[in-house]
């Protein structure tokens, strides 16, 4: 699996290894390309958040180590101070108006821009004297961007950022990641999610996790290109072809999978076969059926 | 240093968001009681009983608000939020001290009665370490596994509390007795929150290294 | 001069960035010298990523069309009209080859397939 990249690397994950019990995440390896959008995919559970967790220092990892490039050296864990984060669930206490949320967050980022965060606020219609707990699931999630983006990062981590917003305020989000990329050209994004049409156009890398394991990587083109939707009757489904393809899904004699393009030989005429997008990646590459890559 | 004081900064936003729920539990527990015993010193007694039981409310206000998630976030570190806290903690325990001592001075001068200092400065001193004793057990409990897995620690300073009085004596007179022969020891007030703080840094040090290694 | 995508096309975004671009500076509409939006300016604008654009303009260099010189930009060259012409007299080829296979498939005679051009030209140059 081709994980290597000619930009630096913003952050460096090696042998990355958390334990649940009944969920093990890694051991993981992986790069986060500096001054680019990565987006990480997998199912529930594939262990996305766990990932960002270890990477933030929220979960101590039982072992391997996360690095990040600083003053020209590579040195351990994160620097909070330049990193904004955005969580699927609020952390901010209901009581607080935005504009308090913001004064009690400011004191500690030292590049704190109050004329940014009422910027946003006021581009994405947020009151700023709004109590946080009457706000809707779209303008909590835009309140905890522009609180991040506010404290002038230079690193953009997102879990789940667009999950429970209306195709107008995800429209809104995007359009301020694209406003931070083109801010400055170190500026990264990593950005983890289950609604993948974001990705396709403003993703430049791709990263997809299955069972606590890093599957794929690269840039998003060209891990695309390495795939392919194969669908057609079972019966058209060799010996070989069966064991070739990934997640492989039989309904009333009918066949879907995704096969790696190596393999699109295996495959006779009365086979579809298609692109395949970041969607059908997350969905096949997560089953453990098949087992050539 | 100033990343503790930073926190103690935002941890008095947090607890001033919920104050109106801290106060009303507060309130409820000094009117039931001053109705039980309305003996003056008694109403320092009162007063640091409800700052036990309202200790545990920073920690409620962080898991309503997945506070714990936004303190890892920010470049604080763990320990500081945990001395932070208890510096906050001890603020509160001290003021609610001082609004007993306030409120106890008022009523001796509604009943025309002179205040039994040593009495009162006693009282005062005990509850002090009573308190600095209970939230040194139940502080490290909330750091390690929060507040919901942890509500029954919401019960440790009644349990201290009555550990102490059946300890001390079958009926409240008794202690009373005992306190006053203590009270004659001038230094003896001094000891119980110096010893108290001890407890309390311990317990610091304590929940630095436990929340340090918690998992959010 | 405005790029505008299109989603449902199914012709890949860094192409159609690509095309756009090229029949701007063959049309003279980007004259010689003039520079480009930034990769980062680009990508912001269109909301698509770095590595789309960054692929877009690589593609117009290796075309010879326009420069990305580090650090500076992207700087559309002289347009070498033998070079340009003869590049697209190549697509055409291939083009007008494929046609011609429909065509015999189909049993469409030289005449009607001569029609269909007329047609087509006509309808292009009504807009």
């Amino acid at each position: 699996m081709n994980n290597t990249i000619t930009e630096p690397a913003a952050i460096e994950i090696r042998g990355l290894r958390k334990d649940y019990g009944r969920f093990r995440l890694g051991p993981i390896d992986l790069d986060l390309p500096a001054g680019y959008v990565t987006g990480l995919v997998g199912a529930n559970g594939a262990g996305k958040t766990t990932l960002l967790k270890s990477v933030l220092g929220l979960v101590r990892p039982d072992a391997g180590s996360v690095q990040q490039a600083r003053d020209g050296r590579a040195l351990p864990g994160i620097d909070l101070a330049g990193t904004g984060v955005v969580f699927d669930q609020l952390t901010v206490i209901p009581e607080w108006t935005a504009r308090g949320a913001a004064a009690a967050i400011a004191p500690f980022c030292p590049r704190w821009d109050a004329t940014l965060f009422a910027d946003l606020l006021e581009r994405f219609r947020v009151a700023s004297d709004a109590r946080i707990g009457t706000l809707s699931r779209g303008e909590g999630t835009k309140l905890s961007l522009a609180l991040a983006l506010a404290r002038r990062p230079g690193l953009l981590i997102l879990d789940e950022p667009t999950s429970g917003l209306d195709p107008s305020a995800r429209r809104d989000v995007i359009d301020v990641f694209a406003e931070f990329m083109a801010a400055d050209e170190r500026h990264t994004i990593l950005f983890s999610t289950h609604i993948t049409s974001d990705l396709d156009r403003i993703a430049d890398h791709l990263r997809v996790l299955a069972g606590g394991q890093l599957v794929e990587a690269g840039p998003l083109a060209e891990v695309l290109e390495r795939y392919a939707m194969v669908r057609g009757p079972s019966a058209a489904l060799s010996a070989p072809a069966r064991a070739a393809v990934h997640g492989l899904r039989e309904v009333n004699g009918v066949f879907d999978a995704l096969v790696n393009v190596r393999h699109t030989a295996l495959f006779g005429p009365e086979v579809l076969i298609e692109p395949a997008g970041i969607d059908d990646l997350v969905v096949h590459l997560g089953r453990t059926e098949g087992s050539l890559r | 240093m100033s990343g503790v004081l930073r926190f103690v900064r935002l941890d008095i936003r947090v607890q001033q968001a919920t104050l109106r729920t801290t106060l009303a539990v507060a309130g409820l527990l000094a009117v039931l009681t001053w109705v039980v015993t309305p003996l003056p010193p008694m109403i320092v007694a009162i007063c640091t009983f409800a700052a036990a039981i309202v200790a545990v409310e920073p920690f409620r206000a962080d898991e309503r608000g997945r506070l714990d998630v936004l303190y890892a976030v920010l470049p604080v570190g763990r320990a500081e939020v945990v001395w932070g806290r208890y510096l906050t903690m001890l603020g509160v325990q001290v003021s609610f001290a001082a609004v007993g001592v306030l409120l106890a001075v008022a009523a001796a001068a509604a009943k025309a009665q002179p205040l039994d200092a040593g009495l009162t400065s006693l009282v005062l001193a005990a509850g002090l370490a009573i308190n600095a004793l209970v939230l040194a057990i139940q502080t490290p409990v909330l750091f390690r596994v929060g507040y919901a897995r942890a509500r029954w620690v919401a019960f440790t300073p009644i349990m201290v509390i009555m550990a102490i009085v059946a300890l001390a004596g079958p009926s409240g007179l008794n202690l009373l007795r005992v306190a006053s022969a203590l009270a004659a020891a001038a230094w003896l007030p001094a000891l119980f929150p110096l010893a108290g703080l001890v407890a309390l840094a311990l317990s610091a040090l304590a929940s630095a290294r436990l929340y340090g290694r918690r998992d959010l | 001069m405005q790029v505008i995508l299109s989603q449902t096309s199914g012709i890949p975004l860094y192409e159609q960035i690509t095309e756009q671009l090229r029949a701007a500076i063959l049309r003279g509409e980007l004259a010689e010298g003039t520079q480009l939006t930034s990769l980062r300016q680009l990508a912001r604008d269109l909301r698509v990523s770095l590595i789309t654009t960054t692929r877009a303009y690589n593609d117009l260099a290796a075309s010879g069309l326009i420069a990305n010189v580090p650090g500076r930009g992207s700087y559309v060259l002289a347009v070498d009209r033998e070079a340009a012409r003869a590049e697209a007299t190549r697509a055409l080829r291939d083009q007008l080859g494929r046609a011609v296979g429909t065509a015999v498939t189909a049993g469409i005679e030289p005449a009607a397939l001569h029609l269909l051009l007329d047609e087509a030209w006509n309808e292009q140059h009504d807009h």
